[in-house]
């Protein structure tokens, strides 16, 4: 195998591809990254094992060339060394050349690099995807619903499955669902372009976490394949692989209440300030706990104590309040989360009672649910 | 294992083989095993064979085609849907086993199956094994467990139920005795290594080695020490002599093992079974002892080494522990 | 008392975890080893407030309570990170339960210090060897750097802990005391902060030898009772005990019981738990409280003590409760050795209005119904009196 290669545009791929690698990995292999290079471009890959980085580089874009490849051919190189080596190159010119069994010759300008492959053989077999499998959204808005859903997943293992946000196509909708049975958080969106086969399947939290990282804020389409192992977004010329979790998604839709006791409407920027202030005098080693209530009057009020360090109270004014007065308990943390996640508009909150749980919804849209079950007192 | 070990372990366990071939013929995989055998009795080779034969992609008369992608990956630790646990220090910490468990919660990284095999499976420490146990109690998706020990007792209860046992032979010390004396071992270093590990090229190995030479003349020692009766020199002895050389629990751990040997050999002197005792070139000065020694007084001391090597692994101060166990020794009454 | 203390010397350990969260943080991402380190309350905020840093951010000149605008001057390259005081707490839990591998005597003053009781484990003989030790084994087993004093008594441990740092090991004993300690300055002194200073420099006490020398009446004058503490200490005696109850950093409530004769069988223990958490809980409901902490004493037939603990989410009061998490506990930890004593302990201890349980999916329709019951029963209580009503019990 032998190619040429502007040096600025292997930067740019490896930088995308070394995100997917990590330090911990127990599988050798992993700590190298796959070069895979064809007349059309070179593919590059790097892996944790649980999420898989691939960036492809054309031979030629607008009219400019990019790389030259004298030799079609795959292997390995120790990640961290061949960034290290292609970073401090002396010139935008890089020959990279395969000769004599595993010996890599690295050359630019005067200086040449001698480093020894793996074998592309020992590589993990990434998923073959399916066009029947592919919908697609707008980069933004994926990196909006993955926001509004991964913080809730949970960080416990003790089961696992909840670690992840389930995706389900129902009906030409995609609910993306994520609940750490304390709280859930469900965003439903129209994807432009549907998949012709149905699907339900669990991402893990993290790998989301890792995505939304290299998506981009804009409008950039985002092709996304489902298959039976992992789950495949592809972004231009980037890949972004994770596998998904074992074992079935509880199915939450009947814990979602539909009647309600008492509905306020409220400003969600309001709230938020005063939660926050609220939980400023809660011990930072407990759940940090406040109290909810209405009286009739048109104002909500807010407390909280400790009595280590003292309490506070604040009245917030509501747009509306419907129902039974209520008195509410719920942890501050859950509920800042909920409402940083619809962000700031004026919301709706329906209650179904002091132990049940309660839904937070933006007053004109339907998409975004956040769900908070609230803690006994005692 | 160099390749060499690994060839033998596998001549010698043909009838763990055939079983495996049965299980992979009938396709009745389990969801977990355990393989249990001596030390150096080719666990991990077989678990290793065993691996390769559940995902090898064209097996010919079930026995894996060592040839293809995924018996490669196997052998060289790349195969990304199996993951290997060891010992990280002392034990297995919890810490690994969810690390594992989330690893294995997760669809494989290809299609197929998942297997996952914990070497010194023994070693968890109690966290670990409950945490276990909680995932095979609820094994979700397509995924074989094998557990690798030297004590199938210390596994917990409930783990060993929801295994499959496979017992690996040992190798018969006679013939392990002989081979190495054809490669220029001594007889009675190779009566001593051959009692150590089941495997004749660790034996080798380990008769090769200075520092398990040395901790042999200690323990000689030590039990002339303790038969001498004189309590002062033997806790002498200990502090400035045998520490020095049993820096590490696992010295500390064959130093113990050598020194339960040596008792053995004298309680086998008494009855008059002279065939496999550990320490031929002993014999002279063994039946001496062995004609001062009672049974039961022989039997106090077997057991205080016994539980010195508990205590040992409870991490008690290890000056302070071989300071007792000499101590119990010689008053021929165990401290209760 | 003191008389007490003279016919039986003790060997006192007191070990300090060398700036503690910074070196937690650095074993949990060895990235962060020897270079410049603090953990600060916000570290985005340029008036957060460092809570500890790092030996080589020390050597800038950054030190504790230091805000993060001036730290940051003196070292412009100080890693900064956030505090994550759940890690903290395990980590010093393992360091605890180090120490109890070694014996019962252990006393927690705060996360990341504790007094050893080391007489009984042969700290009259080999102390430095099994300081040595301990420090060796908090090293391995969690990375992390320890000083250890070791003195006659707990001023002097502390006192000597202090002198060597980090990884010190540090041998005071009491005919030392005028040599080492009467020269430096009474705020240098354990137990003396600026206005005990300010009332001692009033009188003419400067140094610890002048108060290891000072009058008594004038002592008592001054500082009433405490002046008299301070003058023993100043002249290097001590006669606190170390006292594993008083370890929790908030009350606790156990209770524990010596067998008749050793166990070894899981259904002869079962009973003995459920009789110590009746006990547990009965004086739990009597102050209205709850514990956050349950921990399980083991003592073996060879003396060999064993603790061990579980934090959970949720406090807890309740007989059956506690019977739950023991046992479990139990079954988790117990070596199958014939047992001696067996106790309980609730620790972590919060009023039970300051009790709240996050409701889940799974037991918020159950937590309903009980919650309701509560309700009904303390109103009934309210307009009838006490005893109208008492929950029925329910065997589960």
């Amino acid at each position: 195998m032998q190619f040429e290669i502007m040096r600025d545009r292997l930067l740019d791929g490896l930088s995308d591809v070394v995100k997917a690698i990590s330090s911990k990995v127990t599988t050798p292999i992993l700590t190298g990254i796959k070069l895979e290079i064809t007349e059309k471009g070179l593919t590059m890959t790097g892996s944790d094992s649980d999420i898989t980085i691939s960036t492809f580089i054309p031979v030629e874009e607008d009219g400019t060339q990019i790389i030259q490849t004298i030799q079609p051919g795959t292997l390995v190189l120790q990640a961290k060394v061949f960034n290290e080596i292609i970073r401090k190159l002396p010139t935008n010119e890089v020959m990279i050349e395969l000769r004599d069994g595993m010996k890599t010759h690295i050359r630019s300008g005067q200086s040449e690099f001698h480093i020894i492959a793996q074998s592309a053989d020992e590589y993990p077999i990434l998923p073959d995807v399916k066009d029947a499998e592919r919908f697609e959204m707008p980069a933004d808005l994926m990196k909006s619903l993955i926001r509004e859903t991964v913080f809730a997943v949970s960080q416990q293992e003790t089961r696992p499955v909840l670690t992840g946000v389930q995706w389900i196509m129902k009906e030409h909708e995609l609910y993306c669902i994520a609940t750490d049975s304390h709280r859930l958080a469900r965003r439903i969106v129209t994807p432009e372009i549907q998949a012709n086969s149905p699907f339900n399947a669990v991402i893990p939290g993290k790998s989301l976490q890792e995505l939304s990282k290299i998506l981009p804020d804009d409008s950039t389409a985002v092709e996304i394949f489902i298959a039976n192992q992992q789950v495949l977004f592809k972004l231009h010329n980037v890949l972004f692989y994770s596998r998904l979790l074992e074992g079935n998604y509880p199915d939450t839709s009947r814990l979602i209440p539909i009647e309600y006791k008492t509905s306020i409407t409220i400003n969600g920027r309001n709230l938020l300030q005063a939660i926050d202030r609220a939980s400023l005098l809660a011990r930072e080693d407990r759940n940090n706990i406040v109290h909810f209530s209405t009286d009739g009057s048109p104002h909500v009020q807010i407390s909280s104590n400790s009595p280590d360090v003292g309490n506070v109270e604040e009245l917030v004014e509501a747009v509306d309040i419907e129902g039974e007065p209520l008195k509410i308990s719920f942890s501050a943390k859950y509920m800042m989360d909920a409402l940083k996640a619809i962000d700031g508009q004026d919301l709706k909150i329906h209650f179904t009672g002091s132990m049940r749980p309660f839904i937070l919804k933006s007053i004109d849209s339907e998409a975004i649910l956040q769900l908070i079950l609230p803690v006994r007192t005692f | 294992m160099s390749q060499k070990l690994h060839d033998h372990a596998l001549q010698s366990q043909k009838q763990v083989i055939d079983r495996l071939t049965m299980i992979h013929k009938r396709q009745r995989i389990g969801h977990a095993y355990i393989f249990d055998g001596s030390n150096g009795a080719g666990k991990e080779a077989v678990a290793q064979y065993f691996t390769k034969l559940l995902l090898c992609m064209d097996p010919k008369e079930n026995v894996p085609c060592e040839t293809c992608n995924s018996c490669k990956r196997i052998e060289s630790g790349n195969h990304p849907n199996v993951v290997l646990i060891r010992p990280d220090g002392q034990d297995i910490k919890k810490d690994q086993m969810s690390e594992l468990i989330m690893k294995m919660t997760k669809k494989g990284y290809e299609e197929g199956r998942k297997v996952y095999v914990i070497v010194n499976a023994e070693r968890m420490n109690s966290s670990a094994a409950n945490t276990l146990l909680k995932f095979l109690e609820e094994p979700e998706g397509n995924v074989t467990a094998i557990l690798l020990t030297n004590s199938y007792p210390s596994i917990l209860p409930t783990i060993q139920s929801r295994c499959q046992r496979i017992s690996l032979q040992s190798m018969n010390r006679q013939s392990s005795i002989e081979s190495l004396v054809e490669k220029g071992v001594t007889a009675s270093m190779a009566s001593t290594v051959t009692m150590m590990t089941a495997n004749v090229e660790a034996a080798y190995e380990m008769a090769q080695e200075d520092s398990f030479v040395q901790r042999r003349r200690l323990v000689l020692k030590l039990v002339e020490a303790i038969e001498q009766r004189t309590p002062g020199e033997a806790l002498l002895f200990i502090q400035t002599d045998w520490m020095p050389f049993m820096k590490e629990k696992s010295d500390c751990e064959q130093g113990l093992d050598l020194l339960l040997f040596a008792y053995r050999d004298i309680v086998a002197v008494k009855a008059g079974l002279q065939s496999t005792i550990s320490y031929p070139d002993q014999l002279e000065v063994f039946t001496g002892h062995s004609v001062k020694n009672t049974y039961s007084s022989l039997t106090v001391k077997i057991d205080a080494v016994l539980q010195a090597k508990k205590r040992l692994h409870q991490n008690m101060n290890r000056t302070l522990l071989l300071e007792q166990l000499v101590l119990t020794m010689q008053e021929g009454l165990l401290f209760v | 008392m003191t008389d007490l203390t003279i016919a039986n010397p003790r060997v006192i350990m007191h070990l300090d975890m060398n700036s503690f969260f910074a070196s937690v943080e650095q074993a949990a991402n060895p990235e962060l080893k020897g270079i410049p380190l603090a953990v600060a309350g916000n570290p985005k905020e340029r008036r957060g407030i460092l809570v500890t840093c790092s030996y080589e951010a020390r050597a800038f000149g950054v030190y504790t309570t230091m805000n993060v605008g001036e730290a940051k001057r003196l070292c412009p390259n100080l890693t900064i990170v956030p505090p994550r005081h759940e890690l903290y707490r395990q980590m010093s839990d393992s360091v605890f339960d180090i120490l109890r591998s070694y014996t019962e005597w252990v006393e927690p003053v705060s996360i990341d210090e504790a007094y050893i009781d080391t007489t009984d484990i042969g700290g009259l003989t080999r102390a430095y060897d099994l300081a040595q030790e301990i420090q060796m084994r908090i090293l391995a087993e969690l990375d992390l750097p320890c000083s250890i004093g070791i003195a006659p008594n707990k001023f002097l441990a502390k006192t000597a802990s202090d002198m060597k740092k980090p990884m010190g090991i540090t041998i005071l004993r009491k005919r030392e005391v005028p040599k080492m300690l009467w020269p430096l300055p009474v705020i240098d002194m354990h137990g003396i902060g600026k206005r005990t200073e300010e009332k001692l420099h009033s009188a003419g006490i400067k140094t610890m030898g002048d108060l290891a020398t000072a009058e008594k009446i004038t002592l008592e004058a001054l500082l009433g009772k405490n002046g008299l503490r301070l003058k023993q200490r100043a002249n290097g005696m001590d006669t606190r005990p170390v006292d594993p109850e008083s370890a929790e950093e908030r009350k606790s409530i156990g209770s524990s019981t010596t067998l008749p004769v050793d166990l070894t069988e899981l259904e002869d223990c079962v009973p003995i738990f459920e009789r110590l958490a009746k006990k547990v809980a009965a004086r739990l409901e009597t102050k209205l409280l709850a514990g956050m902490t349950i921990s399980i004493q083991i003592r073996y037939a060879d003396w060999q003590n064993t603790t061990r603990s579980r934090t959970l989410q949720q406090a807890i009061y309740l007989e059956e409760d506690l019977t739950k998490v023991a046992l479990q506990l139990f079954q988790q930890h117990w070596n199958h050795e014939p047992i001696r004593l067996l106790g309980i302990t609730a620790a972590n201890v919060i009023e039970r209005s300051e009790m709240v349980k996050q409701l889940t999916f799974d037991n918020f329709e159950q937590q309903e119904k009980e919650y309701e019951m509560d309700q009904l029963m303390s109103s009934l209580t309210q307009r009838f009196g006490d005893g109208i009503i008492k929950k029925g019990c329910t065997k589960k």
